[in-house]
């Protein structure tokens, strides 16, 4: 293969793919909408944004903030400004100009009212978005709706300084591509083949396999071709639709031939099975997804499917922490700037202006003003909110319950999380069996995720009761940490037998039980023991005490009585 | 850009009906699009109002009335007498939207530089006569959610705060969409929607890449892609038109209406919300067919959408609504 264009790069290594990202999405910026580079601070990412700006001229390169406000998106007066020259002084909105590249710094903390106007943006060709995921939590990413609209999805995690040295096209190499973009054929072609793969991959959407073909067809250009050929499929596929894997492809093509009769399944359960999914079966052309699949480094999807896996409960319902600010009561208003969101308390700022007036008249006589306010009166109105609740269901699904319990136990859980859901509480739940507690589903108000997940919880095993509530305590400290008000809803027996180094040691479980039950209880998180056993023993009793939780047991409640129980408990404890 | 062309979109034919049927009938209400992304929610919505024709405002009025209209309103137009033609408003409502932005609040700039009391119109001002949009309408707020359904409902925005008292009229469509895998909205809210669709990605390849093969043509060329489309769209508008003009002549018959009533009965529908909306839709309907008495069929075709979001539902049961929706059809009109 004879190329005119520039360096060839290693599809194998992961520093050559983010550079051939950056390269390719300086190419056709407006139509790949941007980029998601997953990796900690560090000089690697700051090797990779160095020759961002670079490559994206003559786009501008601007930070935006995700608590950008309004008026800085948008454009709006400046009311400080405005307030001294005595005239209208705007200020222009990033969102509004020209086409501009933003970088979009700790995108994971962005919230969806940041996202969505993002996506507006984008989805209006308004420019081109790079958002930096600094990742330290799996389960906090980007709002979904941004990461649909970044064509790559790029991580710079586990390489090397000394990889680093590869520096991809030049500006006068990017800027050649971008007058070939238009000669480059196949567009349809490769999409074609795009959608293949997507299907096989399980990806729904049909973004990705039309934002591929964009960057395959850029990837050509850069490279010098008159058409995508096979190199230029395997760089979209690797950088557009293998992250966005939802499962592995049936025969996966470094394995043999013989393919496993039984698909591989990298997550049990987290939302594949819609049914709008995908069925492989039928559909595929199964000839060029295993051609595309072949082209990829060995292992990729594999990697990805396990970070997935891991990870699962990342990315899709990141829970909002709504601004309390926005409802509740009105508090006492208080000086303040403006900014987004909040209120001028017009009154308050009128009264604190009001004493100046005679001495600031004499200091501007030439003022037609018939009230001369200066930024300091601004008065902010304020509001009281009350915090979102989240409810975080800690439930033991090991062989001691799961024989008798485990059905009246989900009985009962499906009526709590009905009434959570009609008063608009969040919930969470962990379970517990076998050598460690699992989040089986983070803060959400949907619904079909939690039905979904409830009934494909499986039971047996021993019961690893010190990891079951110390996932509970530190969801639970995350929650707070995102401005939730979090309580745990225990239900065990209260009898576990393995330790939190997932030894089967009753003494070292015990202790690590009662070592978190005590630093649950000094955080002062409201905790509720639901016994589930048949015949309630004090070990749970006891539990509960350490917790200072209340105790229930659930022999004596049935499932109506039990959710007023905790209806009851919570309202006294918030 | 020029949105996509309405009758370029593949498939998703019930998504296009439900806004079709609401650009012959506002009345209807708002329509629930919830579904995966990337399927041509907010396309459509844009679409739709390329589509629809262009409405005739008074110059420079904010809040899009006609001149018949436009006796006591604020806008302070030199003319109130001269009329533009301006294209259907669509509406984006970003969340995290402030309730200021969306109502309107005091015109800070004016009150500040020229000491004046006057009102900022919001983006409900701006709907007034189109249509609202909100993607993620179940991330929104609460408290905005109700406060748009109040004003959807009554057609007006009432505005009381800060000294200030308002009123003018808001008549929009509100389009929600969004996907329930985030979040849900609160029955109450569900409701309140007209009609309600479901979309899903293309289960067909072949429909997947002509879906992508168009977006590319019109990506790469939009003003040819849109000239190819033009006659079909203008076609579409046409019927809509006439559409609108048949509606208070296409008839119901007393069977129709208890039809109505029995199949919201059997599914037991709170309140007369479903079956008002059942009837309109069906009409809107049968006037799009150009048929001259609303019929059956044409309630079977409705009722999927018109009623799917009103089943009084446990949370948690596994079968979907549309499901349980086309049972009872079957039930209620076996006969």
């Amino acid at each position: 293969m004879t190329k005119t264009g520039v360096d060839p790069f290693d599809l194998a290594n992961p520093w050559h793919r983010a550079v051939a990202a950056r390269d390719i999405l300086a190419v056709d910026s407006l139509a790949l909408g941007g980029l998601l580079l997953r990796a900690r601070h560090g000089p690697v990412r700051t090797r990779w944004l160095d020759g961002l700006g670079d490559a994206l001229l003559p786009l501008p390169l601007r930070r935006l903030h995700p608590q950008t406000p309004d008026e800085a998106l948008y454009g709006a007066i400046d009311v400080a400004a405005t307030l001294q020259a005595g005239q209208t002084v705007r200020c222009s909105g990033v969102l509004t100009g020209p086409p501009t590249a933003v970088v979009v710094p700790m995108a994971d903390t962005a919230e969806h009212g940041f996202a969505a106007r993002l996506s507006q943006w984008l989805d209006a060709r308004g420019g081109v978005a790079i958002a930096l995921d600094e990742g330290n939590d799996p389960d906090e990413r980007a709002p979904a709706s941004l990461m649909e609209r970044l064509a790559f999805h790029i991580s710079l995690d586990n390489i090397a300084l000394r990889d680093i040295g590869f520096t991809g096209a030049t500006p006068d190499q990017i800027a050649a591509a971008r007058a070939a973009l238009a000669k480059v054929q196949d567009l349809d072609r490769v999409c074609e083949q795009f959608v293949n793969i997507a299907a096989a991959l399980g990806i729904n959407s049909l973004r990705p396999p039309a934002m591929a073909g964009r960057a395959a067809v850029a990837a050509a250009a850069l490279a010098g071709l008159p058409a995508p050929e096979e190199p230029e499929i395997a760089l979209a596929t690797a950088l557009v639709l293998a992250p966005r894997l939802q499962r592995l492809p049936e025969a996966p093509p470094d394995a043999d031939s013989e393919a496993p009769d039984e698909p591989p399944a990298p997550k049990e359960d987290s939302g594949t099975s819609d049914p709008g999914a995908f069925d492989p079966k039928d559909a595929p052309d199964e000839v060029s997804v295993e051609a595309a699949m072949a082209q990829l480094p060995p292992g990729l999807l594999e990697e990805i499917a396990r970070a997935l896996s891991s990870g699962k409960k990342g990315g899709r319902s990141r829970v909002v922490a709504t601004k309390a600010a926005a409802r509740g009561r009105f508090a006492p208003s208080r000086p303040g700037q403006i900014t987004a969101g909040a209120r001028i308390d017009l009154l308050a700022t009128m009264r604190r202006a009001a004493p100046w007036q005679p001495i600031r008249r004499r200091t501007s006589p030439d003022s037609t003003a018939p009230i001369l306010i200066r930024p300091e009166d601004i008065a902010i109105s304020r509001r009281r909110g009350r915090a979102e609740r989240v409810a975080i269901f800690a439930v033991d699904a090991s062989g001691s319950t799961a024989m008798g319990r485990l059905a009246e136990c989900k009985g009962a859980i499906e009526l709590l999380l009905a009434e959570a859901y009609q008063r608009r509480d969040h919930v969470a739940m962990i379970i517990f069996r076998g050598l460690k507690a699992e989040v089986l589903l983070p803060p959400t108000r949907s619904l079909v995720q939690t039905k979904r997940r409830l009934a494909s919880v499986p039971g047996g095993g021993p019961t690893p009761l010190a990891s079951g509530l110390e996932q509970a305590l530190l969801l639970a400290e995350a929650s707070r940490h995102r401005g939730m008000d979090p309580s745990i809803v225990l239900m065990t027996d209260g009898r576990g037998n393995i330790a939190l180094d997932g030894s089967a040691d009753r003494e070292a479980a015990l202790a690590d039980l009662q070592d978190i039950a005590d630093a649950v209880r000094r955080r002062g998180v409201p905790a509720m023991l639901i016994d589930i056993a048949r015949l309630p023993r004090p070990a749970a009793s006891a539990l509960a005490e350490r917790l200072a939780a209340s105790y229930l047991p659930l022999p004596v409640v049935n499932a109506r009585s039990l959710s007023e129980a905790v209806q009851s408990q919570w309202d006294t404890t918030h | 850009m020029q949105p996509y062309p309405f009758s370029a979109i593949v498939g998703q034919a019930e998504m296009k009906e439900a806004l079709v049927l609401t650009a012959i009938d506002p009345s209807i209400g708002g329509v629930l699009v919830f579904g995966d992304r990337g399927t041509g929610k907010s396309t459509a919505v844009r679409a739709l109002a390329a589509l629809l024709p262009a409405i005739s405002a008074v110059v420079g009025c904010p809040y899009n009335r006609t001149a018949d209209d436009h006796h006591g309103c604020t806008c302070e137009t030199e003319t109130p007498k001269k009329e533009e033609m301006r294209p259907t408003p669509v509406v984006d409502l970003p969340l995290g939207a402030t309730e200021d932005r969306l109502v309107g609040a005091l015109d800070i700039e004016r009150a500040l530089t020229r000491g004046e009391k006057a009102f900022e119109p919001g983006l409900l001002a701006r709907a007034n006569r189109g249509y609202l949009y909100i993607d993620e309408v179940n991330l929104l707020e609460d408290h905005l959610v109700d406060l748009l359904l109040d004003v959807a409902a009554s057609g007006e925005n009432i505005v009381e705060r800060e000294g200030l008292s308002f009123r003018h009229p808001a008549k929009f469509v509100i389009v929600g969409s969004g996907n329930p895998e985030e979040g849900e909205l609160r029955p109450q809210l569900l409701d309140r929607f007209g009609l309600s669709v479901e979309v899903t990605s293309p289960r067909e390849i072949s429909e997947r890449v002509e879906v992508i093969r168009r977006r590319n043509a019109y990506e790469m060329d939009t003003r040819a892609f849109l000239k190819r489309w033009r006659a079909t769209d203008t076609r579409l508008r046409n019927t809509i038109l006439d559409a609108r003009s048949r509606l208070a002549d296409t008839a119901a018959a007393d069977e129709v209406l208890e039809d109505c009533a029995r199949l919201c009965i059997a599914l037991g529908s709170d309140g007369l919300r479903g079956e008002l909306t059942l009837l309109r839709a069906a009409r809107a309907l049968a006037a799009y067919d150009g048929a001259p008495a609303v019929g059956r069929e044409h309630i079977i075709r409705v009722a999927p959408m018109a009623l799917r979001h009103r089943l009084r539902r446990d949370p948690l049961d596994e079968a979907g609504s549309t499901l349980r929706v086309r049972r009872i059809l079957d039930e209620a009109f076996a006969a």
